[in-house]
């Protein structure tokens, strides 16, 4: 439904997509994850047809961005990362001089408006003017707009930045109701958003796709060296001698230790490849009689691996070779 | 593309009429076209019967305002639209960059020429016997000369994002339309009257001119006709590229 293959964008000074592709199958939905300033608005402009690559082609429906605009336009929902409304007018009015131009036939112009409202939950607010919304509203009137014509594919632009922890579950289950019928694609940097939404993510970095795949594989492939978290009562003041006890157990590789309430101290423990060492830790803490309160693994977030990946682009710069080997 | 040009005039209309600049652009030419009214009503003594295109072109009214209400109808048009950051709602539907731009031009004329249609009622209303196909003439050369300095103001608020600088930059532009043909005539004067082909030529084509040769004495002459759509559809087509230029950066 969406296809991006070898998409450059320059601008004046900086280069904001560099050899960027991906595709997005029909019905899917896909999670467009990167920090503020990776990309991901100036990739979701291209596809809208507001500005065109540098090199590249990307195409929506079959139609190439570029050459069939307005096809694709037709066929894509878009909201915009800030929602831009004209603030003197009202929301309804908005809507009807939207869905004009987003040629809906007159006889159904009505319906679909009230169908937009009801369905981005607008309509307690249709006759405000849009420059006195909440950012809340704003969203979902951008929301509104973007269902208004029944698009095939969506274009969600940081669809919940901006929104309070209820607003954004609305939004989320917005999103997910609409599964299975339209393509979405939406950019995000929150991480447990997309995790929750999407059935795939982009993970986009200083203009280039890092990684792509299911949240679960991601963290699979990507989640690097294994931890595990030892908490033990009573370890106040000989921190040091148990961590040093405990780098010695097979497969552990690094271990840093952190107070806990009480007189407890949590020490989290990196492990090789495929080791597991809890065995020996409970092992070792019976026989020294150690108060063990915790011993678990402890699986990288997508956060986490994200974090990591930026730090790991960020060196690659001097390091080329190896970052992109190794445990990336 | 006629359909989406509509559907924009529309909005723009609309919003020309929400907002208090249209009033106030409204009140300062019917109270300038009262004034005038008065003032040539004192000049002839109360004989009204060559009053005919006064309002449209032979009053210094006409083209001390005109040149200036332009730029303050279209500053907004483009300038607001990306400083708030809508023109890319706008671009990104199913509209081309042409109907945009005329939509947004035809909703500026169309408003333009209603602010001259009360000065009708100078020649209607207050008796005196004018010749209406005269005062017609007059107004469609109005109503012309009108779009020109519209379509410069369209595409000076297409090249910034800023309100003023649009408003300044089309006022200066319209004024430089109006009086450079004009300075280079009376340049040329002086100089050489080997330059008399030049000269004859600014003068035929100066707005000015266009105006009180042609219009004023109700000829409807189609080289002057021309002559004004063309230069109308030569900003318009700026103003089309300077908003595609966005495509190219």
């Amino acid at each position: 439904m969406i296809e991006v293959s070898h998409v450059t964008k320059d601008f004046a000074r900086t280069r904001a997509l560099d050899d960027v592709s991906f595709r997005v199958e029909p019905g899917e939905i896909v999670g467009f994850l990167g920090p503020n300033g990776a990309g991901k608005t100036t990739a979701i402009r291209i596809l809208t047809g507001f500005i065109p690559a540098t090199q590249g082609a990307a195409a929506v429906a079959g139609f190439d961005v570029f050459r069939r605009s307005l096809e694709v336009r037709r066929r894509i929902g878009y909201l915009p990362e800030n929602v831009p409304l004209y603030e003197d007018q009202r929301v309804e009015e908005y809507l009807r001089f939207r869905a004009r131009l987003k040629e809906i036939p007159p006889a159904d112009r009505k319906r679909r408006v009230e169908e937009a409202m009801e369905r981005a939950a607008v309509t307690d607010v249709r006759r405000k003017l849009a420059g006195a919304l909440s950012r809340g509203y704003r969203q979902r009137v951008g929301l509104a707009d973007a269902l208004l014509a029944d698009p095939p594919v969506l274009i969600l632009d940081e669809p919940t930045s901006g929104l309070d922890p209820l607003q954004r579950i609305e939004v989320k289950r917005l999103i997910q109701d609409l599964r299975g019928e339209r393509t979405i694609l939406f950019s995000s940097h929150i991480l447990p958003e997309v995790e929750s939404v999407c059935e795939r993510v982009l993970i986009i970095h200083r203009g280039r796709i890092l990684a792509d795949g299911t949240p679960a594989d991601l963290v699979r492939k990507l989640g690097g060296a294994d931890r595990f978290r030892v908490e033990i009562l009573g370890a106040r003041g000989k921190e040091k001698e148990i961590a040093e006890a405990l780098r010695g157990v097979e497969g552990v590789d690094g271990v840093e230790s952190a107070p806990v309430a009480g007189d407890g101290v949590a020490f989290v423990l990196t492990a090789g490849e495929g080791a597991d060492p809890r065995v020996a830790v409970f092992r070792l803490a019976a026989a020294r009689g150690w108060a063990l309160r915790d011993l678990s693994r402890q699986t990288s977030s997508l956060e986490e691996i994200f974090a990591r990946i930026a730090l790991e682009t960020g060196r690659e710069a001097s390091a080329a070779a190896t970052a992109s080997g190794g445990d990336a | 593309m006629i359909s989406s040009a509509i559907t924009i005039a529309r909005k723009e209309l609309l919003s020309l009429f929400t907002s208090p600049i249209a009033y106030g652009i409204a009140t300062l030419v019917l109270a300038g076209n009262g004034f005038t009214f008065y003032l040539w009503a004192n000049l002839t003594d109360g004989n009204l019967s060559d009053t005919t295109s006064l309002f449209f072109g032979r009053g210094l009214f006409y083209w001390f305002l005109a040149p200036i209400l332009a730029p303050l109808l279209t500053m907004r048009l483009f300038a607001e639209e990306k400083r708030t950051g809508t023109i890319e709602m706008l671009m990104t539907a199913p509209v081309t960059d042409a109907a945009v731009v005329l939509g947004k031009f035809a909703a500026v004329w169309a408003y333009y020429a209603l602010l001259w249609v009360p000065a009708w009622i100078y020649f209607l209303g207050v008796g005196g016997n004018p010749d209406l196909g005269v005062v017609a003439s007059a107004f469609l050369g109005a109503l012309l000369v009108g779009a020109l300095f519209l379509a410069v103001g369209l595409f000076a608020s297409s090249t910034t994002a800023n309100q003023v600088l649009a408003a300044s930059g089309a006022v200066v532009g319209n004024l430089a339309l109006l009086f450079l043909p004009l300075l280079a005539v009376l340049v040329m004067h002086r100089v050489s009257p080997a330059w008399a082909g030049a000269r004859g030529f600014l003068e035929r084509y100066s707005i000015f001119q266009v105006g009180d040769t042609t219009f004023l004495n109700g000829i409807l002459d189609s080289g002057s006709i021309v002559y004004l759509l063309s230069l109308t559809g030569f900003f318009l087509f700026l103003t089309v590229r300077t908003v595609e230029a966005r495509k190219w950066k």
